[in-house]
């Protein structure tokens, strides 16, 4: 009997094992007093940390260098893939860690809450491994649908029923224009597999532009670019805590991996049908989230808008086509997670008390809450990319990413976001060391989250430190066809 | 404990203190008087072993020219620059190392009645001083870059959670301006790198590489001279200072001036001279410009303001005409006096900050003219004052003497009649300082109104005595130190001149 089958999905396979596992508990949750769903959220842990173990075993093994076809070519486990699956991992399990406070607004629906997760997780590494046209739109169908479904999962506020809804309607539609374009690179170069791409695409014509442009935006939904980063920060008010983060982060995993495997992968060697496209997206997403984070009120709210801009430097480093260029690509999404992570695991938490994120509600939380200030504090001060934490050195690298593709504007859109972000972080920490007022002391979060939120913190401080290292393990995940021809 | 380990322990104690002092609770005295005594230990420490560095390097002459000692490790590769944690002192930064790592301590004291959220504002503190020291410390660009910025923040925080008028849109201008600078250097640093096509970021490579001529070297030249005017609250981005340390309370007021000027001034010879000498020479009228107007306008606004802060603000706006004027005349011997008159101005520009804001602390008034005679019965204060303002003016026998001397000296034979101008500017703010002590120290009490200021006692008297005993001792042995910087200074002017005449044709 052959069993390659089981061994090269063995990370997927356990995800999807887990989501089994999770449906089965949740249905038995109604007749055995409630303890159901805490019962799942170890069972996603277990199946993240199996399949985490896995993953970093294939890295070491002759998987990463000399990746076997799989599945006549239309997915591959290269290290490229490889270090999707660990940081999407990593990724999930940061969310339910971080987020178990903020499980309740989810209440009944935990279970089936953690079962999309895994399906969803499922469908990043899935688009991470693929190497065909069509394997990556089903790869990223199976990464997005999960999340915008269970962000429908809080039935309590009419709202945000409404909001899912259109999550739902605005994630489907990206898709199908994510679809459109990917049908008509194919119709182009006469083949769905992205190797054979470049050889295929005989005449660089306006077609193919327009294909480039309808897959980027495709993808921008995700990361929540221009013009979608309204709709992305409508989501981050009225949907509950634990779905929102959990779609922006492995969203925004699968449109990189998407991203990368296409632009700088097949279409590495036409870089002028998409580099502009890229870039205008990015730089006016750069330059308008921040902007307006500073005008809002509620923490929430500008930590969505923050990251937003965070993760828009992810296609602002695309047009350096380089293995420098898709390395940095790689260790900014390792400093995004813990970030996003963390404070919105916290201010979950927070909200999970009874308390708003509004400036009103926390001015002076330092007085009432020491912990869960200096925690936030320095979470924001990430985000706003402070030096030495690990927020700091991905603005950096991007800014070298954007000068070496000679994009020199986008370079300095980049530094002027960067001071933008400075400042309205600055204003929130102010609201938070105000001394001016006092009130009723906050708890801290439960456990899991205390665990969670300290090792995002972890991360945030010493991603910093350990640049080297983990620059040197991104750059081992950047390989050929990413790289350029 | 190995010499190469003594530079980590000086950048890196006072964080471990700001984790402790973080830790620490602060429910009664008792706990108050630990949490200042640990931060009073980790600032004592990084001092301590910066005195046993100096000590040896003095000790060893020849050896300024070269980083000493040095501790170089990979930090990350493969990318299109390398980070390195390179930490090294050599004759241009020892001197500032030594005198930054001396005011921490002072500042503890200064600080010693601070009664309102003791943890914060001393960890705020200490991480300041990582900022600060870490800027002087470091061999290598890109830690250079992370340790300017390092401080802005703790030091905008510091600012506003002082809660005076004024402080917090004081704290958003310092955060504007000193971001701004921060990307100004970030962005020359990376157009270097393309320029020069070189992926380390040490400062002896960046140092020995071929100057660009043209164009390219002329912008990462502005951006360079940007970010750190800034920095040094030079005119016109001097509004940060003056605002800061007007609305600062006096310890802080102390940490923005020790933060500016010296970490300014000296990133113009490390950075901006070393590795851009070309755009450097090319911009030699408009750096020459502004270091009179800095001198003009901080001379001018000191002698009409009101408000003692601002005056003192002023005051030391002005001081940075002459490093700049220094800087502008790339010899040996005015660079080494820029760099001595920064060194003068880290212990000179505390101790006046300290006993202007123990008048305005003290009286609850800051304008001058209430004040009349205020402090008349005050000796102590005013022997500080005298000394502060002595030092920054060039009295001979005072810390600021050699500096100043140096650059005039240095400025006449290279540019006669803008160092005439400089040394007018130097009798102006003279005359300011003369008018401020008058009118304070020795004038006639016009207000019966207003309290006799009490003299220097307990903490802020001991806060005090350091900084005059350094600006003494400093100006009397300052024989013994300036060789070793001069050596610093040597290859720099020599990279200078290197290039003198492919600037000159350039520019005709």
């Amino acid at each position: 009997m052959n069993l390659t089958f089981l061994q090269d999905f063995g990370p997927i396979g356990i995800l999807l094992l887990g989501a089994a596992v999770c449906a089965a508990l949740d249905l038995r949750s109604f007749d055995s007093h409630g303890r159901g769903p805490q019962r799942t959220r170890w069972v996603v842990l277990a199946s993240l940390l199996l399949a985490f173990v896995a993953s970093i075993g294939f890295w070491h093994s002759s998987f990463g260098p000399t990746p076997p076809d799989i599945e006549h070519g239309s997915l591959v486990i290269d290290r490229f893939a490889l270090f999707f699956y660990a940081i999407t991992l990593a990724a999930a399990g940061a969310v339910v860690l971080c987020g178990a406070d903020a499980e309740s607004e989810l209440d009944p629906h935990r279970g089936v809450f953690h079962l999309l997760l895994l399906m969803s997780c499922a469908g990043v590494l899935f688009t991470a491994s693929a190497t065909d046209l069509i394997s990556m739109g089903a790869g990223l169908a199976l990464a997005v649908l999960p999340m915008a479904l269970a962000q429908g999962l809080h039935k309590s506020a009419a709202g945000s029923v409404r909001t899912a809804a259109r999550a739902l309607s605005v994630s489907g539609f990206s898709l199908v224009v994510f679809l459109l374009g990917i049908a008509i690179l194919a119709g182009l170069a006469g083949t769905t597999t992205l190797r054979a791409i470049p050889l295929g695409l005989q005449h660089l014509g306006p077609l193919l532009v327009v294909g480039a442009i309808l897959m980027i935006l495709g993808v921008a939904a995700q990361f929540g670019l221009f013009p979608f980063l309204w709709w992305r920060a409508g989501l981050g008010s009225r949907l509950p805590t634990l779905p929102f983060l959990a779609a922006t982060l492995l969203g925004s995993l699968a449109g990189t991996a998407a991203l990368l495997r296409l632009l700088p992968g097949a279409l590495g060697a036409a870089p002028s049908t998409w580099t502009l496209a890229v870039a205008v997206l990015a730089g006016i997403t750069l330059v308008l989230a921040p902007c307006l984070a500073w005008r809002q009120r509620r923490l929430s709210l500008t930590v969505v808008y923050l990251l937003v801009a965070q993760l828009a430097l992810v296609p602002a480093t695309l047009p350096e086509v380089s293995q420098a260029g898709t390395a940095t690509i790689l260790y900014l999404l390792l400093c995004v997670i813990p970030l996003a992570a963390g404070l919105l695991g916290l201010l979950g938490s927070i909200a999970a008390q009874g308390e708003g994120s509004a400036t009103s509600d926390l001015r002076g939380l330092w007085a009432r809450s020491p912990v869960l200030a200096g925690a936030l504090a320095l979470l924001l001060a990430g985000l706003a990319g402070l030096p030495p934490l690990a927020g700091f050195f991905a603005r950096l690298m991007t800014v070298d990413a954007a000068l070496h593709a000679g994009l020199g504007w986008l370079a300095w859109l980049e530094l002027v976001s960067a001071v933008i972000s400075v400042l309205v972080v600055f204003r929130w920490l102010l609201t938070i060391f105000d001394a001016r007022v006092d009130g009723p002391a906050i708890a801290l979060p439960q456990r899991t989250t205390v665990i969670g939120v300290v090792l995002c913190t972890g991360a945030v401080l010493s991603f910093g430190l350990l640049l080297g290292p983990l620059f040197a393990i991104a750059t081992r995940g950047a390989l050929p066809p990413l790289i350029g021809p | 404990m190995p010499s190469d380990l003594s530079l980590t322990v000086i950048v890196f104690a006072p964080l471990v203190g700001a984790m402790i002092v973080l830790a620490l609770p602060v429910r009664n005295d008792l706990h108050r008087f630990r949490v200042r005594t640990t931060t009073l230990f980790a600032t004592a420490v990084p001092f301590l072993v910066a005195v046993f560095d100096l000590l040896g390097a003095v000790g060893n002459p020849g050896q300024g020219s070269i980083p000493q000692p040095a501790i170089d490790a990979p930090w990350l590769r493969g990318f299109f620059f390398q980070l390195d944690y390179h930490l090294g002192t050599d004759g241009l930064s020892l001197l500032l190392l030594v005198a930054a790592t001396a005011i921490f301590p002072a500042l503890v004291l200064a600080s010693w009645r601070h009664r309102e959220r003791y943890r914060t504002y001393f960890a705020l503190l200490l991480l300041a001083e990582v900022g600060i020291t870490g800027a002087f410390a470091t061999q290598d660009l890109g830690m250079f870059i992370i340790f300017f910025w390092f401080p802005v923040v703790p030091l905008a925080l510091l600012l506003a959670l002082g809660d005076t008028p004024g402080s917090r849109s004081a704290a958003r201008r310092l955060l504007v301006t000193q971001s701004l600078s921060a990307a100004a250097l970030i962005a020359g640093t990376l157009l270097l790198l393309l320029r020069t096509g070189n992926t380390t970021l040490n400062f002896s490579t960046l140092s020995t590489v071929k100057a660009a001529s043209g164009t390219p070297g002329l912008i990462v030249e502005t951006l360079f001279l940007a970010a750190f005017l800034m920095r040094m609250g030079a005119f016109p981005f001097h509004r940060w200072f003056v605002d800061g340390v007007a609305s600062a309370s006096t310890p802080v007021g102390m940490l923005l001036a020790v933060s500016s000027l010296p970490v300014g001034g000296y990133a113009l010879v490390r950075i901006a001279l070393a590795m851009e000498p070309n755009g450097a020479l090319q911009l030699t009228v408009p750096l020459l410009a502004i270091a009179l107007i800095t001198l003009f306008w901080g001379g001018l606004s000191a002698r009409s303001a009101q408000n003692l802060r601002r005056i003192a603000a002023h005051f030391l706006v002005a001081v940075g005409g002459l490093v700049i004027l220094g800087v502008a005349t790339f010899s040996e011997t005015s660079l080494s006096g820029a760099l001595y008159l920064s060194f003068a101005y880290l212990f000179a520009a505390p101790l006046l900050l300290l006993v202007v804001g123990a008048i305005c602390d003290r009286t609850l008034l800051s304008k001058i003219l209430p004040l009349a005679g205020a402090a008349a019965s005050a000796p102590r204060l005013r022997l500080f004052f005298m000394l502060a303002a002595a030092s920054l003016t060039g009295i001979p026998l005072l810390v600021g003497f050699p500096g100043i001397f140096e650059i005039v000296v240095s400025g006449l034979a290279a540019h006669r009649v803008v160092t005439a101008f400089a040394v007018l500017g130097l009798l102006l703010l003279t005359a300011a300082w003369w008018r401020l002590g008058h009118r304070v120290f020795t004038a006639n009490p016009d207000n019966a109104e207003v309290v006799a200021v009490a003299d220097s006692t307990g903490s802020e008297f001991y806060s005090g005595w350091v900084l005059a005993a350094a600006a003494i001792l400093f100006g009397i042995f300052a024989g013994y130190f300036m060789p070793y910087t001069v050596q610093g200074t040597a290859l720099v002017s020599a990279r200078v001149a290197a290039v003198a005449p492919a600037a000159h044709a350039q520019a005709k």
